[in-house]
């Protein structure tokens, strides 16, 4: 009851969607005019789990709210991040929806630019990382760094005025396109080629109930 | 200098987190808890007024399709995580629902791009570009073939050549990667010079 059924509920749910997507006359089914089963089944799969939403909500208070009581270290800074989101939910839910001025002005004013930053400061972390990580140490290292150098360079103007793409193999641009589309693109299919298989290896072990974990250690 | 209020709050958003790269300090940890904080609530938002609220007006209200309010329900038991112990396996049901439902979908439409990707690699071998890249796709495949025993040459020297020419994909994702940051550095950088600070760039 507590493991089986979500097992079998798993299994059964698998070769339903498996069925619907593979076999015409059951994906167009309709249950009445203009209406398909399967699209019904998907809808309500998604309001279902759309119903989960405010587990991620709850689980940042819980965390924070720990933080909170035993008075750790930089405390007030989950007092701050519980009072925004806790407003911005309210604010979204109640007043006016997505829609709304205040919302919006929020959205472009603080999520848009702190996004981005946050993701430009990577700029600066993974040049650091690489330097440190691949050092020139030995011939991988180096090939990876090269066609990095030649893939930067290929696609700026600096490479250009070094190397003409009217010269000789068609400079920096004219590499960088020959080394993604020949051994970068070769090897990325080789690479995707294994992770299927792997992932379809691990897809059928869930289906199949051989792989439990997702149904996490409560009992 | 802009006097529109929301220009400003940009401007000191982005301030805060490049502040970082001094020194971790309170201005950078109030940016990434007010980001945290703010995407959590607008996906909640998102959430509710994509999903939940359309499909329950629609086919609960309107439609009378009561087995929406079944799913809703059981939707619901996901939260049986934070009951007492001996009611958080209820939570189970809704995940293996979905989980099924998923698993379905990809084990039914996952092969169809690999198999496009393996019918792209049977090029015909009339040009050095389409031999070079077929050899290429070979000595990576070899490098993952564990089944093979290593003790051959031939595969030992195949394996490590497919390392090589993974390490030149790899090459060109850092390279591109890193760009991708630099470029978004330079809109930010952009942002505060001309829209924030107003020097015509």
């Amino acid at each position: 009851m507590k493991r089986e059924v979500p097992l079998v509920l798993t299994f059964v749910m698998t070769l339903l969607r498996f069925g619907f997507e593979m076999l015409n006359p059951m994906l167009t089914y309709e249950i009445s005019e203009g209406v398909r089963l399967f699209s019904r089944i998907s809808f309500s799969v998604t309001f279902m789990y759309c119903m989960g939403l405010f587990m991620g909500l709850i689980n940042l208070t819980r965390v924070h709210g720990n933080t909170i009581r035993r008075r750790r270290e930089h405390w007030i800074y989950s007092v701050w991040l519980l009072i925004v989101m806790y407003g911005y939910a309210i604010l979204g839910l109640f007043f006016g929806g997505m829609e709304s001025k205040p919302f919006t002005w929020i959205y472009d004013a603080v999520i848009v630019p702190l996004d981005s930053t946050m993701f430009s400061l990577l700029a600066f972390f993974i040049a650091s990382a690489a330097y440190r990580a691949f050092r020139i140490r030995n011939v991988e290292s180096v090939i990876m760094m090269v066609v990095a150098f030649i893939v930067m360079l290929g696609n700026v103007s600096l490479g250009e005025v070094l190397w003409s793409s009217e010269a000789f193999l068609g400079g920096f641009k004219g590499l960088k396109d020959w080394f993604l589309a020949t051994p970068n693109a070769a090897s990325q299919r080789a690479i995707g080629i294994g992770v299927f298989l792997g992932s379809y290896a691990a897809i059928l072990r869930v289906a199949l109930g051989l792989e439990k974990r997702y149904l996490g250690g409560i009992d | 200098m802009s006097t529109d209020p929301q220009i400003w709050v940009q401007a000191i958003c982005t301030l805060a987190c490049y502040s970082y790269l001094i020194k971790e300090n309170p201005a950078y940890r109030v940016a990434e808890y007010t980001l945290v904080a703010l995407y959590t609530s607008y996906n909640i938002t998102r959430l509710y007024h994509s999903f939940i609220k359309p499909y329950f007006i629609n086919y609960c209200l309107e439609e009378r399709q009561y087995y929406f309010i079944v799913m809703g329900l059981l939707g619901l038991l996901l939260y049986a995580r934070y009951a007492p112990p001996q009611y958080r396996w209820l939570a189970r049901y809704p995940i293996a629902l979905q989980v099924g439902w998923g698993l379905g979908g990809s084990l039914a439409r996952s092969p169809r791009p690999v198999f496009t990707q393996v019918a792209d690699v049977m090029r015909p071998l009339n040009s050095i570009d389409n031999v070079v890249f077929f050899v290429c796709f070979l000595v990576v495949m070899s490098y993952f073939f564990f089944t093979v025993a290593k003790e051959s040459k031939f595969i030992q020297g195949s394996g490590r050549i497919g390392r090589y020419i993974m390490m030149i994909g790899f090459g060109t994702a850092f390279g591109n990667t890193v760009q991708g940051r630099i470029s978004l550095f330079l809109n930010r950088l952009t942002f505060l010079l001309t829209d924030w600070i107003g020097l015509s760039v």
